[in-house]
């Protein structure tokens, strides 16, 4: 793991390729020091908000594939919520949001998200999938669930959650299609492996 | 056959339940998702206007019979104003718009138009983009700018706002009053230059052309689009003084060829617009493209009085396009710290070809320039696009994310 001191390093020297730089924008070292652990960055809350339509999606069927784009666009709504205005969260309900702060990384750094433990003991989780590979860039998606029992207002720029960076061991790649942020939170689009797909029946023999 | 009964409901009671529906419509979109105050003060503003307008049909009976037809006239005409700017409002509301540009845009406006001026930036379902007139009576110190709403995620075109701000300084700074003058007189000299011409098209002999009763009404006619095309010319400079080269390319990315291939009175031959920007661009510094060659002129309407009058008007504005361009890159400069080489650009440029946002403070310009830059340049669009991202949307987040730091800065100085 990286300290906060080598990622400022990793962030600021001019010797680095810019693709070899880890970005942060806004740069949490400027900001606000307090986003700043020994080994964690603080990251805050962006103002887009997407939701799934309960009233259009009948079935999320992970035997299917599903286009970003499409899937967005016919079960997404979307709210954009401006600094100093809140998002309620309800008990039982989930949103994606994303971190306000766009994040690169190059090729011989990986990150992981965490909660941050304030939040989380008020039943807010803020991410299930937390690793972010090396050669990302973008805003990081957050997949915000409010398992306590009360709702709770969250306001876009308050800290949210802490990063964790990696040091890549070994052999470093980078996948071409790598740059997978936006600035607007997204379903993402998913492909059923290749094993799922030999087990499924076709139509004709389905049993339930 | 069956006789229908009619027994009418009085107009003034019709007229004050059509008041009470526009407000109940008013009052969901004052208590929807706004995202910015601007908007959300407007609704309130345009409300309080239709609350008027029905407060004052509560004496109808009193009033002498012309004028309850005048208050029910009223009563319409406000219902039919409040309406077309409640759509445009909620328009602005729609979440397919690019709400993080408003903030520095906001600031931009005060700058040129008025501290105390709201802005209101809507994607509407009108290609090109367009501004109220500043100074509406139903919201006077509202900047209303419509943008199209099949461009409303592209901010490689939203330098094109800074034209419509144009119309608004133009207009809130009596832009039209300082040119007026020199526009008549240069007509007058158009005319006289074409002397023979005219007397050929419009079969009049011998007239004195500065006095003629029947003259003056044809020259008027010209004076009017030279007027209209000056404020053109204004407002191109004020696009490409905010912009510089991304304004350029936003005009020729929406326009060229043409789009109507027709020419009217209101504005320029296009193809002539790129050239005066071009033109008047590179005599105060700033790197423009040229583009000029990629837009065709477009045709006369045949009717020989008619092509007359706009080719009238054109010699006029020919002799003003420089004065004009001079006066707004005056303006601008002086009021909004406007630097023409948009210091910046560079580092936005290097920052976006790896796919990353640009961490300093920079002008909004100078990042759409950027973003052009990598867009037109295949090498560099290439690299992006082979990270698996979609150009233009991934161009509009890496300039939004950019931009966004002026409004967080703004907490972080408070």
């Amino acid at each position: 793991m990286l300290s906060t001191l080598e990622v400022r390093k990793r962030m600021t020297d001019n010797s680095l390729e810019t693709s070899e730089r880890i970005v942060l924008v806004p740069d949490p070292f400027e900001v606000d020091e307090a986003q700043i652990g020994r080994t964690s960055i603080d990251l805050r809350l962006g103002r887009w908000f997407t939701l799934l339509q309960q009233t259009r999606t009948s079935l999320i069927d992970f035997a299917k594939p599903r286009d970003e784009g499409q899937f967005s666009a016919r079960e997404g709504k979307t709210s954009f919520v401006p600094f100093g205005q809140k998002f309620v969260l309800h008990p039982n309900r989930f949103v994606l949001a994303s971190t306000f702060e766009w994040l690169a990384l190059p090729s011989n750094v990986a990150a992981y998200i965490s909660g941050k433990s304030a939040l989380g003991r008020m039943g807010l989780i803020i991410e299930t999938a937390a690793g972010i590979h090396p050669g990302f860039s973008g805003t990081i998606t957050l997949e915000l669930f409010n398992c306590g029992e009360v709702p709770v207002g969250i306001y876009p720029g308050m800290r949210i959650c802490q990063l964790f960076f990696h040091e890549v061991a070994g052999e470093k790649t980078v996948k071409k299609t790598s740059f997978g942020g936006r600035r607007k939170p997204a379903f993402g689009s998913y492909t059923p492996d290749k094993i799922l797909e030999a087990m499924r029946p076709d139509e004709a023999n389905t049993l339930f | 056959m069956t006789e229908w009964q009619f027994e009418p409901i009085d107009l003034s009671t019709n007229a004050a339940l059509k008041l009470d529906r526009l407000i109940a419509q008013a009052d969901a979109i004052i208590s929807s998702e706004h995202p910015n105050i601007d908007s959300k003060a407007a609704a309130i503003e345009l409300r309080a206007q239709a609350e008027t307008a029905k407060r004052r049909l509560s004496s109808f009976s009193q009033f002498p019979a012309n004028l309850q037809n005048s208050l029910l006239r009223q009563a319409n005409f406000t219902l039919t104003r409040i309406m077309e700017l409640l759509g445009f409002i909620v328009r602005s509301t729609a979440t397919r718009n690019l709400f993080e540009l408003y903030f520095p845009f906001r600031e931009i406006s005060q700058r040129l138009v008025g501290q105390d001026v709201r802005l209101i930036i809507s994607s509407d379902w009108r290609y090109s983009p367009f501004t109220y007139p500043f100074g509406l009576e139903e919201l006077p110190k509202f900047v209303l700018i419509g943008l199209p709403a099949s461009e409303s995620e592209n901010a490689l075109v939203f330098p094109t706002a800074g034209h419509e701000l144009g119309h608004n300084i133009w207009r809130a700074k009596d832009f039209k009053d300082k040119f007026q003058a020199d526009a008549e007189e240069a007509t007058y000299q158009a005319y006289e230059k074409h002397r023979a011409s005219f007397e050929t098209i419009f079969q009049i002999r011998g007239a004195d052309i500065r006095n003629d009763m029947f003259v003056q009404p044809i020259i008027y006619k010209s004076l009017a689009s030279t007027m209209r095309q000056l404020e053109e010319i204004f407002c191109d400079a004020v696009g490409a003084i905010l912009f510089g080269a991304s304004y350029l390319y936003a005009f020729d990315y929406l326009i060229a060829p043409t789009v109507s291939g027709r020419r009217s009175g209101e504005y320029p031959n296009t193809k002539t617009r790129v050239e005066y920007i071009q033109k008047f661009s590179s005599s105060i510094n700033l790197a423009v493209p040229n583009i000029s060659p990629r837009f065709m002129d477009e045709s006369f309407s045949g009717i020989a009085t008619s092509d007359f009058i706009i080719q009238m008007a054109d010699d006029a504005v020919g002799q003003l396009a420089a004065d004009v361009f001079s006066a707004a890159y005056s303006y601008v400069s002086r009021h909004a710290s406007i630097d023409t080489d948009l210091a910046g650009s560079e580092k936005a440029l290097s920052c976006f070809e790896h796919g990353r946002p640009v961490g300093d403070q920079t002008q909004l310009g100078a990042l759409i320039n950027a973003a052009w830059a990598v867009y037109n340049d295949p090498i560099k669009a290439r690299r992006l696009a082979d990270h698996g991202v979609d150009l233009i949307p991934f161009l509009t987040d890496l300039v939004i994310k950019s931009a966004e730091n002026l409004e967080f800065a703004s907490f972080r100085n408070a």
